[in-house]
């Protein structure tokens, strides 16, 4: 006992430093496994009005290039209706089918990195608003990531900017899927795997959603080829990619939500449990 | 002389961690990660409990990763250095042993003496940092070159703040 009682007096510090590594390590540990950060993050509520409240400033730098973008939108929203109301019939405009439902709720980022190897942005709508866990984000002009953790005022997204981010997307020109994916490089290239190289792809391509998922509502332009060269050893391309939008810059994002999404997903659940 | 020293210190850690937190976080430099905050541990009096400057640093790590979604990740590396800082001071002590009131900073020790502090625990921190954030020794070579480009934004600031704040504590 009283060996022990000494080890203590001699080692205390050693002890607790092995005890607040071995908790440390644990979150980080955690927060590779999982889609969610459980324990520390900034979607709390102290933490989301500071960074809110200091987002301001950042918002500000960024006003005339978010205008632009949302001119842009605008413009584009409006040359649709037009055309819209021209051709009512017309079968290839992008419109809400039967089977999908998409509903938007715009929010503003609270806080966003792209400096870390899972990437997570802040944004100020939360349960109260109706965003749930899992549902799509994208901006104006293309795909920003997946919520994964919500509180009541405040959500976190996992960015598409992140190595363990995963988005099925598809090439424009020939309909083929494959994978949005990042290698943990550089923040503004992403890859694309799984498009066979007999596909005839070429420099600056679109890349959009892929359409079928209940996620991300179909034909939003996600990407363009960056660079590309057969892989030696599959049967695919090794793609490099530039995001449309500059995560970096945004600051105004919209939640999908789609109303048909529980419905979906219980279904696949069956089929999977089946 | 010991109140001064906690409120000196309180105000240190709350201007580094601000400072880190609104706008250091947000620099858009890409995968480069300039962090300064290790120096609220670095520059505690010689003679804090071993065991406070181990909290101190666990803390401190825990605000960081809740303001920036680090996921422990902060947390995890500042305690070691919290826990390794002595062991340095031990080797790094003046000819004739820490006085009473010493201070690791720019103004008592010498710029020379700071710079190599700060240079190791500084390349330590980061190491640290970027390979617990990669979780693995894959594409090594771009993680090393990451390291040391964050490794040379964080200790030019450290150095031109120690610089610039160098003349007024001395007495």
């Amino acid at each position: 006992m009283r060996s022990i009682y000494y080890l203590f007096t001699r080692f205390y510090v050693l002890i607790f430093f092995v005890l607040l590594e071995v908790f440390a390590l644990t979150l980080v540990y955690k927060s590779h496994k999982y889609q969610e950060v459980r324990f520390l993050n900034t979607s709390g509520a102290f933490t989301g009005t500071v960074l809110d409240y200091v987002n301001e400033v950042n918002t500000f730098i960024h006003l005339g290039t978010n205008n632009k973008i949302l001119m842009e939108e605008n413009t584009r929203l409006k040359k649709m209706v037009a055309y819209q109301n021209v051709y009512p019939n017309d079968s290839s405009l992008p419109k809400n089918s039967g089977t999908y439902h998409f509903d938007y709720i715009p929010a503003k980022i609270v806080n966003n990195t792209i400096n870390k190897s899972i990437n997570y942005i802040t944004i100020n709508k939360g349960s109260k608003d109706g965003v749930q866990k899992g549902l799509g984000v994208i901006s104006s002009n293309g795909v920003v990531g997946i919520v994964t953790n919500v509180s009541e005022n405040f959500s976190l997204i996992m960015s598409v900017v992140s190595v363990k981010s995963l988005i099925g997307v598809r090439h424009k020109k020939t309909n083929a899927l494959g994978n949005l994916r990042w290698n943990g490089e550089d923040p503004y290239t992403l890859q694309i795997d799984g498009l066979s190289k007999t596909l005839p792809i070429k420099k600056n391509d679109t890349i959009l959603t892929a359409g079928f998922s209940s996620i991300f509502p179909p034909e939003i332009v996600v990407a363009i080829v960056k660079q590309l060269e057969p892989d030696e050893s599959t049967s695919f391309y090794n793609m490099d990619v530039r995001l449309t939008n500059n995560i970096n810059t945004l600051s105004y994002v919209y939640v999908v939500k789609n109303e048909k999404k529980k419905e979906l997903d219980s279904l696949q659940i069956q089929m999977i449990n089946e | 002389m010991n109140s001064k020293f906690i409120i000196t210190n309180s105000i240190r850690f709350v201007l580094l961690i601000a400072l880190q937190i609104l706008l250091l976080n947000e620099l858009p430099l890409g995968r480069v990660y300039v962090m300064i905050y290790p120096l609220t541990i670095l520059l505690l009096p010689v003679f804090t409990p071993r065991l406070v400057v181990l909290l101190l640093a666990f803390f401190t790590g825990l605000i960081i990763d809740i303001f920036s979604n680090g996921g422990g990740l902060h947390t995890a590396t500042l305690t070691a250095i919290g826990f390794s800082r002595s062991y340095m001071l031990d080797t790094f002590q003046p000819r004739s042993g820490w006085d009473k009131l010493d201070v690791p900073n720019i103004s008592q020790q010498g710029v020379t003496w700071f710079f190599y502090y700060s240079l190791i625990m500084f390349t330590m921190h980061h190491f640290l940092y970027f390979f617990l954030e990669v979780f693995s020794f894959a594409n090594f070579f771009s993680t090393i070159f990451r390291t040391f480009l964050s490794l040379l934004g964080s200790l030019s600031i450290v150095w031109i703040i120690s610089l610039f704040f160098m003349r007024n504590t001395r007495e």
